[in-house]
Parts: structure tokens; C-alpha cells; sequence
């Protein structure tokens, strides 16, 4: 495509200009949207593949109701489907519970034998010839193209009721979602209309419709499989975002969004290109950069973080080391040869280089040749760090009765993770603190004198 | 096989984390052959923790074990493991015969069928715990009690120097506690090393000799009768020490660069 | 030696090597609790056929197995290296690789839709109704359908792993711990079952479709489960079932006129509903077969 075509056609898109394309998007971006926050429940209550095996099951609902009622209206062939998947919500649930069969096997044979009806009764209507079956046919693949208006006006009813549900129910289904012992043991899950009680898992039943809606709304746009995608992969990507639902249940929303209009946009680029895989695909790499760049809970930041760890702690032990030799001597921080240092910590001359320099930079140590002394600020940090070690090697001993011999290896980690908090609570439940088990004195804190 | 007093499990300053969580610090014990040994303590308390890492299949983060001087994987056909009942699939279709037989597959050669030795092995074991009769039944089909025992004889025809058993008293009967008891004694008399996790600190000192009382971190170790005394209970039962929660925490905290605060 | 044989005969025998084949594998999926990964990787396989396609533009099953097999591995490393890396559990990981690439498998079919040969509605609904009508020659004599041989060798070469590996399997699949402790390398089992789950699954939704290969690896193998005491009365009845299936899907089929592919796997959920509801009926009635 030339560059010009390609960017007339996207100021097209975006601008709104194309109405159809419009439509298309709205209808991406909205469906997008419920999949990735009801996805969060799914994936949160580890149902991750439900949505895979809900979708499958609607497929003999939609037929059926083709084959009684002869229709292609979207309320029969919701209706149809909705019922079929309750249906296989409920083999799922009592499968599991009243027999030998397992979480998964319950899924892999609902999903396979609903299907299995659905594509039969399917070959059946596909030899009347009046039957009109592209209505049929998009369920499998989706076609988000081929939506008419009427469809899109049912999805952005599903979607107003979905997110309303969301809203108005969030406290239970946080409760739910945290803590289901708790949330029976209350009887949450009881409601009533008018007072009339509608039963004691009532809520729960209310959930599975919720899914089963959303489910049954992405199936026009993505197709069986596709859907359930979009009811798990931003929801998991998001899991990297953030550590409240509340958080998880925007953020997997937005990369649903963002995943339905990119995928609407590519198909619109290359009329060829199916929308559901594409926005699957957008979808996946969502999840595979917050997977890997994500700040804190990404892998990326993880193995940055370890090697950060590994350089600080490196240059916390040359600090310490440079302390205790210097302890013997009567000089207060006298110059100490590197070679020392490295012989004592087992160091590469090179990693040592780096270190010292760095630990220079910021203040710690006065360099001079092939010699170095701690700065006033370098003693103090080593006079804490080994205090630390000290009362943490004392405390093993004192608390946990461990040998003396087998605390200092646990001292080597543990000294750079206390707080003064932690420090004051170490010192309330130690009765001795004037020397280490090894008979080494525990160094007071240094005030630093500007 | 080792004299009377020989250590049997030598567990040096062990340290093990989940996911940079510590759930174990710096435990300390000499267990030695020839005893009964329980390890008891709260629920969390790092028990069946302790018992999978002398079995060797756990990445320690600190200090080591020894079974008889020599690391846990060099000998692990020298222990014989009993899970917990929760981690059994027990519609698993499979027979008593040949989950006992299961014990005896390290000194078959690939293809090679089980030889007279090994069934008569399997047979004994199976008669001692008074399975024998059962070894054609599928395991689903057993009750609580009985399901125990196979797990027993498996370990038993196994011929191992060490048991190791997480919760073997677990939800049966008076009767099949003492007969299990039995066949404890009995593997201790002929020199071997029995590990329990038990949890009814009421019949520890009447069933074990030595105990390992535990809470995250070891509270008291030796004769059963003394380490229960009324402190150590209290110790090990009021919770964990602030400190061990709070530099925990900030361990792993730091390996998942977390800010503070 | 010229086989001659009706169309319809071969369509029971290709229908009955589905059912063994998938019920093989089918079994320890089943205990190892990877169900959902047997109906993942018969997914994924679209992808390492289409790949394969685009880099030797063959569809010689020399190059497409290697691609399915290969995709099937994939899937089953990078799903579990999710569900490892922490904060993903379960069977997320699974959701979430095979559906990227089924995804992927479909964008690059509708790309280069003119080139390929492959047909979606055919892989994934399949058709059993024409696999007995590519046939293929011996010497210069029609021996039969491509799918009939090609099912055999995938039964004969899981009847061998599963003879060979055995003890292995099953002990990793019932205590992995004690089974690790008998020096049996579990994780190698694992790959090599995955493996062999990626073979059955891309010989077979050739001929059949990917639908009847989920219900054939799950069903047989579960409703075995309810009724055998041993692993290997499991394997032998689920093999059976599987061909119980085939002959009574396929007469289904004939009478209603419709899909074979989907005759079969519902009259593989009909033999499970009536296994519960005899099951629950017996024990009610205190009268437990044992």
C-alpha cells in the first residue's frame, strides 16, 4: 500500500468519515470493553478457559432456534443462546461435582459435544435451501463487517448493562472474587425482588448470565474462539498493571478497547484481514509487552531490578568489608589496598573497579591509586551495615537458638533489607547487645556532622 | 545401615523460600537413626515444607541436608515419601498391588518386569500393613484408613533407611493408628529413620521418641517428652515473631524491587 | 492385492482410528488433568501447518507434521512458562497462547488465502465424509484412503510409546514426587506425551477436524475413567468406546443426513450422559457394580 492511500485511509478511519467503518469501530471498541472487565471475574476466580468453552456451547442454542422458529431475529437467536450456554454452565458445575470427571475434562467435553450438536443441526439446515444461514455461519468466525445497525444497538444495550451491573455489584463481586467461603458463610449471594426471595446462590447465577451475555455478544464479532481471547488476555495483561481489582477492571477494559479498534482498523487498512484474529493478535501483544515491560511485576523490570540488587549489595559488602578491616587497626579509616578487598569479598578486579567507582561518585570513598579510605558519610553507612548484620546474627542466635556458626550467611542478606524499624524491634526483644556470637562488638549508630 | 545413635538427617541452618518469601529460617536438627520422629506446629508453619526439602526436591536458599553424610539426591531411592492425603488423586485407576509396586521400579532396568523378588516384596509389605487382601481393589474404593496403609506399604517396599510421612494419622481410625504406630516401631527397632508430621500434640510424647517443634523457625528440638514443655507450646502457638513477618516481607519485596513503604 | 472395499466400509474404519488414536493420548491427558491442552494444541496445529506451508510451499505431510509438532511443543513450553512465571495461574497461560496462535494461523490463512490449499471450514469442523475418496497407490494398486493409513501408523506408534513408557507414564501422571524419587525423568514423559498428543492431533483433524478431535481425546477417556480400576483397562475400554462411538456416530450420520464428524462426538457425550445417570442409578439402588 502507498503511504499516501495508507494515510488518507487512516485519517478516514479515525476521523470518523466512513460510517460503516465508524460503526465497526464503536462496535470493536465496546465489545473490547465488557470482555476485558467481565474477563477480570473469569480470570480472578481461575476460570481462565470458561469463556473458550461457554462460546462453543452457544453454537446448538442458535441452531435450535433456527430449526423451531425459523428465524433469523437477534432476540431468538439470543435467547437460544443464552439458554445453551446456562445449559453448559450447569453440565460444567454438577460434572465436576457429582462425578469422578475433573475441572478440565468437564470443559474439554461440554465444549466439544455442544459444538458437536450445533454443527450438526448445522448441516442439517444448511440442506434447506431456503434456510438464509450467513446469520449462522458469522457465529463461527465472527464477522464484525457484516454487523447491521440493529446489532450494534443490541450490543451497546449489553454494554450499559454490563457496566451497570459491574458498578452497582462491584462490593460483592470483590467479596466473591476474594473470598467465597465468606461471602456463602453471609449469604451474600441471597437477593430478593419485592420481597420476594429469589434464592440462596441467587448472585452467583446472576454472574454466570452476566458472562454468558458478554460471551454470546463478542461471538458476532470474533467467532467462537476468538472470544474467549477477549474474555482473558487483556484481563491477564492487566494483572501486570495493577494490584486492586477496581485498577484491573479499568486497565483490562482500556486494552480491550485498544485491541477491538486497532483490530477494526487493520481490517479496514486490508479489507482482507479478518477483524476477531487481528484484534486477538493486538490483544497478545498487550500482553506480551506488559508481560515483559511492565514496571514491577514485568520481567524485564524483575531481572533489571536483580542485577540493580546484585550491584548494590556488591557495593554495601565492599563498604562493610573496608569497616571491619579498618576495625582492627587504630587508625580511623585508614587507606586499605584494593587487592585486600577483593582477596576478602572474592571479587573479579574488574567488578571491583566498577564498584569503587561508583561508590566514589556518590561519596562513600575517597579514591587514591591503588588504595581507598570510607568518607565520613561511607562510615556511617558501614557502621550501620554492620551493626545491622551484628544485632541480625545476634537475634538468630537469641530468638531462634540457631548455632552460632550457621548465622552468618543469613546476616550477609538479611543486613541489607532492615529498617530502623525493624532495627528497634530486633533491639525490644534482645536482652544482651554488646558483642555479635562471635564476640565482635555491635557498633553504635554514627550521627553524620555536616 | 547405621548404629544405634548415628545421625540419620543431618539438617544444617536450612533456609527455604516460596517466591523469595522465606517459610523456613535457619532450622537446626541432627535426627537420628533408629528413632520415631515427629515434626509438629501450626497450620503455615512450614512442616510438610521441611519434610519435601530433606527429601531434596526443594531449592533451599540456605544451608543443606545431609542423609547420612551425603546430599539428599545422591540416596533419594534410600528415602520413601508419603504425601499428604490432599495431594493424592484417588480416582486415579490404578490397584493397591501396583501403587506398592511402584516402590520397587528404581532397580528395574528399562523393560525389565518386575521379578519374584519385588513381588514378594510388595506382598510382604502388603501383609504387614494388612492390606494383602485388598491388592486387587482400585484405591477409590478404600476407606480412609486402609488408603494410609497402601501408602505405608509402598514406602515400606521400597526397602529405604529413611521414611519420610506428611501426616500419615490423618483422618482415620484409633485402631489403624496404633497398627500403623506399630510397624513405626518396628522400622525404628531394625535401625531405620521414621519423620512424621503429626498434629495432635496429645499423643506425641506417647508416640514419638524425638520431636521438631516448628514455626517457621525451629522453637525446640529432642526428646518428645521435653520439647513440649509449656513455653515452647506457647512459643510455637502465638503467632509468628514480628521480626521473621516483617524482614520476610522486605526480602521479598526487594527481590521484586517493590518501593517501600 | 487391490483393497476393494466400499466407501462406507472405510468410513467406519477411519472413524474407529480416530477414536483409538485421540482415546490413547486422550487417557493420560485426562489424569494428567491437560484436557484443555489437548483442545489447545489441536488449534495451535493450524499454525505450524500453515507455517510450515509458507516456508517449503508443500503439503507434503513430511513437512507438515514436523510444523504441527513443533507448534504442539510450543504451546504446551510457553503455556507452562506462563503459568511458572507467577502472577498468571492455571490454565490461563493455555487460553491465552493458543488463541495468539489460532489468531495468527488464521491471519496468515486469509493473507495468503489464494496460495494455501487449506481449508478452515475443513479443519476445523472437517470433513469425515470425503477422507475414504483420497485414496492413495501402492505399486501401482489403490490401497485404500490416505487417512486410513496414515491413522494406522499414528495408532501403531502410540500403541508402542505408551508400551514402551508405560510405567513411566503412569507413575508420573498418579505421584510425580515418589516417581521422581524412582529416578523416573517426569518432565522428559512430559514433553514426549505432548509430542506424541501434537502427531495424533494433526494426522487426525486432517481427516476429521478439530472438533471431533477434542470431543475423541476427551470423552472415551473420561467415561474409561468412571468405569476401570486400572490404568490399563482404562486405555483398552476408551479404545473401545472410541470405536463404539465411530460405528454408532457414523449410523447416526446416515440416517439424519448430517455431519459424520459431529454424529460421532455426540454419540461419544450420548455414552457419557447414559455411564452417569446408570452410574448414579446403580449406587442409588445400593447395588454398586464392583
Amino acid at each position: 500500500m502507498e503511504a499516501s492511500v495508507f494515510l488518507q485511509e487512516s485519517i478516514e478511519f479515525w476521523t470518523f468519515r466512513d460510517p460503516a467503518a465508524s460503526w465497526v469501530l464503536l462496535a470493536s471498541v465496546l465489545l473490547g470493553g465488557i470482555a476485558g472487565a467481565v474477563g477480570c471475574i473469569t480470570f480472578l476466580q481461575k476460570r481462565s478457559l470458561i469463556g473458550d468453552a461457554l462460546a462453543h456451547s452457544a453454537l446448538p442454542g442458535v441452531t435450535t432456534g433456527f430449526i423451531l422458529f425459523s428465524s433469523r431475529d437477534p432476540l431468538f437467536v439470543y435467547i437460544g443462546a443464552i439458554l445453551s450456554c446456562l445449559l453448559a454452565a450447569f453440565c460444567i458445575v454438577s460434572m465436576k461435582a457429582k462425578t469422578k470427571i475433573k475441572d478440565d475434562s468437564a470443559l474439554a467435553i461440554v465444549l466439544s459435544v455442544f459444538f458437536a450438536i450445533g454443527v450438526f443441526q448445522l448441516t442439517i439446515i444448511q440442506k434447506n435451501p431456503l434456510a438464509a444461514q450467513a446469520g449462522i455461519e458469522n457465529l463461527l468466525f465472527g464477522k464484525a463487517a457484516a454487523m447491521t445497525k440493529d446489532d450494534i444497538k443490541v450490543l451497546a444495550g449489553v454494554s450499559f448493562l454490563v457496566f451497570s451491573f459491574l458498578v452497582i455489584f462491584y462490593q460483592k463481586i470483590k467479596i466473591l472474587i476474594f473470598d467465597s467461603a465468606y461471602f456463602q458463610a453471609r449469604g451474600l449471594g441471597r437477593m430478593s425482588i419485592f420481597g420476594i426471595s429469589l434464592g440462596e446462590n441467587f448472585f452467583q447465577k446472576l454472574l454466570w448470565l452476566l458472562i454468558v451475555v458478554t460471551i454470546i455478544t463478542g461471538l458476532q464479532l470474533a467467532g467462537v474462539v476468538l472470544v474467549a481471547a477477549m474474555v482473558l488476555t487483556p484481563a491477564a495483561a492487566s494483572r501486570f498493571w495493577s494490584n486492586s481489582l477496581l485498577r484491573m477492571f479499568y486497565v483490562s477494559a482500556l486494552f480491550g478497547s485498544i485491541s477491538g479498534a486497532l483490530g477494526a482498523y487493520i481490517s479496514y487498512l486490508s479489507p482482507a484481514m479478518p477483524t476477531g484474529p487481528w484484534m486477538v493478535v493486538v490483544a497478545s501483544f498487550i500482553f506480551f509487552i506488559s508481560a515483559v515491560f511492565a514496571p514491577r511485576h514485568g520481567y524485564l523490570s524483575r531481572i533489571l531490578g536483580r542485577i540493580r540488587l546484585k550491584t548494590q549489595t556488591r557495593e554495601e559488602n565492599i563498604l562493610r568489608t573496608l569497616f571491619k578491616i579498618g576495625e582492627e587497626e587504630p587508625e580511623e579509616c585508614p587507606s586499605i589496598a584494593w587487592s585486600q578487598v577483593a582477596r576478602i569479598r572474592d571479587l573479579q578486579m574488574s567488578r571491583l573497579k566498577k564498584s569503587m567507582s561508583e561508590l566514589a561518585k556518590q561519596g562513600f570513598l575517597f579514591l587514591d591509586g591503588e588504595e581507598c579510605r570510607l568518607s565520613p558519610t561511607g562510615l556511617a553507612r558501614a557502621v550501620q551495615l554492620t551493626r545491622f548484620h551484628r544485632l541480625w546474627e545476634l537475634y538468630l542466635t537469641q530468638e531462634i537458638k540457631a548455632p552460632a556458626d550457621h548465622v552468618h550467611e543469613d546476616a550477609e542478606e538479611v543486613e541489607h533489607v532492615i529498617t530502623s524499624e525493624i532495627e528497634s524491634s530486633i533491639l525490644e526483644s534482645l536482652k544482651d547487645i554488646e558483642s555479635d556470637p562471635h564476640g565482635r562488638p555491635i557498633p553504635e549508630k554514627l550521627e553524620i556532622e555536616d | 545401615m547405621s548404629d544405634g545413635s548415628a545421625v540419620a538427617i543431618e539438617v544444617h541452618d536450612l533456609g527455604v523460600s516460596y517466591h523469595h518469601k522465606p517459610v523456613l529460617w535457619a532450622v537446626d536438627c541432627d535426627i537420628s537413626a533408629g528413632e520415631i520422629t515427629a515434626i509438629v506446629g501450626p497450620n503455615g508453619a512450614g512442616k510438610s515444607t521441611l519434610l519435601k526439602s530433606i527429601l531434596g526436591f526443594l531449592p533451599l536458599s540456605s544451608g543443606y541436608v545431609k542423609i547420612h553424610g551425603r546430599p539428599a539426591s545422591e540416596v533419594a531411592n534410600k528415602i520413601a515419601y508419603v504425601p499428604q492425603r490432599e495431594e493424592v488423586d484417588w480416582d486415579f485407576p490404578i490397584t493397591v498391588h501396583e501403587v506398592v509396586m511402584m516402590s520397587r521400579y528404581s532397580k528395574l532396568k528399562f523393560f525389565q518386569r518386575a521379578s519374584k523378588e519385588d513381588r514378594r516384596q510388595v506382598e510382604d509389605a502388603l501383609r504387614t500393613v494388612e492390606m494383602w487382601d485388598y491388592s486387587k481393589r482400585q484405591i477409590s474404593d478404600l476407606s480412609c484408613g486402609q488408603q494410609q496403609r497402601v501408602f505405608l506399604a509402598r514406602a515400606l517396599a521400597q526397602q529405604a533407611s529413611i521414611y519420610l510421612l506428611d501426616e500419615p494419622f490423618a483422618g482415620i481410625d484409633i485402631k489403624t493408628e496404633k497398627s500403623m504406630l506399630k510397624v513405626f516401631e518396628d522400622l525404628a527397632a531394625s535401625g531405620a529413620t521414621v519423620v512424621c508430621v503429626h498434629h495432635d500434640l496429645n499423643t506425641v510424647s506417647t508416640y514419638f521418641d524425638s520431636a521438631l517443634l516448628l514455626n517457621v523457625r525451629k522453637i525446640a528440638f529432642g526428646p518428645a517428652s521435653t520439647v513440649l514443655s509449656q513455653e515452647n507450646i506457647l512459643k510455637a502457638y502465638s503467632g509468628r515473631p514480628q521480626v521473621l513477618t516483617e524482614v520476610g516481607e522486605r526480602l521479598r519485596a526487594r527481590k521484586f524491587q517493590k518501593r517501600e513503604g | 492385492m487391490g483393497l476393494e472395499l466400499s466407501d462406507n466400509t472405510w468410513l467406519f474404519l477411519i472413524a474407529s482410528l480416530v477414536g483409538i488414536s485421540c482415546s490413547q493420548v486422550g487417557c493420560f491427558l485426562v489424569l494428567r488433568r491437560l484436557s484443555m491442552l489437548g483442545d489447545a494444541i489441536s488449534h495451535t496445529v493450524l499454525l505450524g501447518i500453515v507455517l510450515a506451508f509458507l516456508i517449503t510451499s508443500s503439503l507434503s505431510p513430511v513437512f507438515m507434521i514436523p510444523g504441527a509438532i513443533i507448534a504442539g511443543l510450543a504451546t504446551a513450553f510457553l503455556s507452562g512458562a506462563i503459568s511458572r512465571a507467577g502472577l498468571i495461574s492455571g490454565d490461563a497461560g493455555i487460553g491465552i497462547v493458543f488463541t495468539c496462535f489460532f489468531a495468527l494461523g488464521i491471519i496468515l490463512l486469509s493473507y495468503f488465502a489464494g496460495d494455501t490449499h487449506i481449508d478452515l471450514d475443513c479443519v476445523l469442523y472437517g470433513e469425515l465424509l470425503f477422507s475414504p475418496m483420497d485414496t492413495i497407490e501402492w505399486r501401482g494398486e489403490d490401497i485404500g484412503p490416505r487417512a486410513f493409513w496414515s491413522l494406522l501408523l499414528v495408532v501403531i506408534l502410540n500403541s508402542l510409546f505408551i508400551f514402551i513408557g508405560f510405567r513411566s507414564l503412569k507413575f508420573s501422571a498418579f505421584d510425580p514426587i515418589v516417581a521422581r524419587t524412582q529416578g523416573v525423568k517426569v518432565k522428559l514423559w512430559h514433553y514426549l506425551l505432548m509430542a506424541a498428543v501434537s502427531i495424533t492431533t494433526v494426522v487426525n483433524i486432517e481427516s476429521v477436524g478439530a472438533i471431533l478431535v477434542v470431543a475423541m481425546l476427551a470423552v472415551p477417556a473420561n467415561i474409561a475413567l468412571l468405569l476401570s480400576k486400572r490404568l490399563l483397562d482404562m486405555l483398552v475400554l476408551s479404545s473401545l468406546l472410541g470405536v463404539a462411538s465411530a460405528i454408532g456416530g457414523i449410523t447416526l450420520s446416515e440416517r439424519a443426513d448430517s455431519s459424520p464428524s459431529a454424529s460421532v462426538a455426540i454419540f461419544a457425550g450420548l455414552i457419557l450422559l447414559l455411564v452417569i445417570f446408570l452410574k448414579k442409578f446403580f449406587s442409588r439402588a445400593g447395588l454398586a457394580a464392583d
